[in-house]
């Protein structure tokens, strides 16, 4: 059965984003007081899924395990590694480095429940590997073609991985053409577990609610979002699974595709260990 | 009463003796007589961090009384604070630092034994309480009588509900702990094991197999090793910190 491969340090799995950076993602997203350009929100997503990542991965005595090696590429005015900091230029590297190597380290506030019923204001720290950057055109088949290049290579070091995920995050306008045929051989790459999945986010000028994995196209107004949606990989079962046990609703229509969101559930749907329903 | 009781375990494969995140109480062996015997395993989720010495303080805990229906908001309390207190003291990077936030989880089953007169006759009692998915399993004759708290193997899955050192996760814990009551005779044996070994065992008895052979008669840790090795190995049993803990009345 695919996609049942055990993900551990002996047998890692990998997550390669790729990331716009391109003139339109200065536009602005969202309504009155939360309103940003994209690239700003991009970014924010993108530190939300790297912090998450390092965070699940994190085991025992409070060390991170190589369960995934990582990579983020951006397609704007330059396609290419895209870490800032101390891994600027590097292209995969082990969940080790992102956690270690951070740019810098912010500090947010965030409410949590103090165990009485009440809320109260918890500081966290917010590592960042990514600035905003918003230049040049939308290369997205260029980025897609890349990601080929790089998971070709690591699927033949790693034959029996857990597929690698792709997660693009875009606004969707490709100026180098119609992403699908690149989109589907990258797609078509395998390890003897499945595979490589390719999963889209989206993010609209349209101030429409977010969607998170659909399984249909309906309530997607943006034609460059129905053609995301389109060509995003199908949930495997045991994601479905989890997406449910989430309170998410799926079918066997489910795509790894969302609309103005950030996707960080999808860190929770995978499998590397017991993961307590009480836990926040 | 005279009792013996004897545990097995083994890390995750791939991973080290230090990485096992498994607790069983008592440690050492047991044969002798008494007129009460308390014994708990639990398993400490592999997600959270520092979750394999909340395990141990809980299987401890229980064995010493300190978590009876009665006593449970009391002692939890001091619980959390020595863990946070073992953990918090040195300075962590921000992931752990986070860990340390979210808190440890773990489940828990624990069995007390009791004997007692009941017009002018020797009888016998259990009580056992369990958060999340570790197993009691009572067999007379052989056979499996009483599973305690899952019955089936299609219950178990990857998100239970556990035991966590952060106050703030234990909302709903009065739902989520289980306890109950029970009678036993001499002969009669129980096992106390962590998820993947009572999923399998469980199953087992589902297809019409009897697992209760195979666990029976293992005296060495490198038995135990073996027959796990051989379960993984075929399939039948999930790659996870395994623990068993073997009480003969």
């Amino acid at each position: 059965m695919p996609y049942t491969a055990e993900i551990s340090r002996a047998n890692p799995s990998c997550f390669l984003f790729l990331i716009d950076q391109s003139k339109s993602m200065e536009d602005l997203v969202g309504s009155g007081e939360s309103t940003k350009k994209k690239a700003d929100g991009l970014a924010d997503i993108m530190n939300r899924l790297l912090r998450s990542l390092a965070i699940t991965c994190t085991r025992n005595e409070g060390v991170p395990w190589d369960y995934f090696h990582v990579g983020v590429i951006g397609y704007g005015a330059t396609v290419g590694p895209a870490f800032i900091g101390a891994l600027a230029g590097k292209e995969l590297v082990p969940i080790t480095e992102i956690a270690t190597m951070p740019a810098r380290i912010e500090e947010r506030t965030k409410k949590i429940e103090d165990g009485a019923g009440g809320l109260v204001d918890q500081i966290i720290k917010f590592p960042i590997w990514f600035d905003s950057i918003a230049n040049g055109g939308t290369p997205m088949c260029q980025a897609l073609t890349r990601a080929q290049g790089i998971l070709s290579a690591w699927l033949t070091q790693h034959p029996d991985c857990f597929p690698p995920i792709v997660i693009n995050i875009t606004d969707g306008e490709s100026t180098d053409g119609d992403p699908t045929s690149v989109a589907n051989g990258l797609k078509s790459l395998a390890s003897n577990d499945g595979n490589v999945l390719l999963f889209n986010v989206h993010l609209s000028s349209q101030g429409d609610k977010p969607i998170e994995f659909p399984d249909n196209e309906v309530g997607l107004s943006d034609p460059f979002a129905q053609r995301l949606f389109r060509i995003s990989s199908l949930l495997p079962s045991y994601m479905r699974n989890f997406a449910q046990q989430e309170g998410i609703p799926v079918s066997d229509g489910t795509r790894g595709f969302a609309f103005n969101a950030d996707m960080v559930a999808v860190i929770r749907f995978l499998e590397i260990g017991t993961r307590p329903s009480n836990l926040r | 009463m005279h009792i013996f009781a004897q545990a097995f375990w083994l890390p995750k494969a791939g991973n080290s003796i230090e990485e096992y995140e498994d607790a069983f109480w008592p440690e050492l062996k047991i044969d002798q007589c008494a007129e009460a015997f308390k014994f708990a395993v639990a398993d400490g989720a592999t997600t959270t961090s520092f979750s394999g010495l909340w395990a141990r303080m809980l299987v401890r805990a229980y064995c010493e009384g300190q978590l009876a229906q009665t006593k449970l908001s009391k002692f939890l309390p001091d619980l959390q604070k020595e863990w946070f207190e073992q953990i918090g003291k040195k300075p962590l990077p921000w992931y752990a630092e986070e860990q340390l936030r979210r808190g440890a989880f773990s489940s828990l089953i624990g069995l007390t034994l009791k004997e007692f007169i009941f017009n002018e006759k020797q009888r016998y009692k259990w009580e056992a309480m369990a958060i999340g998915d570790s197993c009691l399993f009572q067999v007379r004759g052989g056979r499996l009588i009483h599973p305690f708290p899952l019955v089936r193997s299609e219950e178990f899955n990857n998100r239970p509900y556990l035991l966590s050192s952060n106050p703030s996760s234990n909302n709903h814990l009065k739902e989520n702990v289980v306890r109950r009551k029970g009678a036993w005779e001499s002969g009669d044996e129980f096992y106390l094991m962590t998820d993947a070994l009572a999923c399998w065992f469980l199953k087992s008895i589902e297809e019409n197999d009897n697992p209760r052979e195979l666990l029976r008669d293992i005296v060495t840790s490198d038995q135990f090793a073996d027959l796990i090795t051989e379960l993984r190995k075929s399939r039948v049993i999930g790659n996870d910190d395994v623990t068993l803990l073997r009480i003969d009345t």
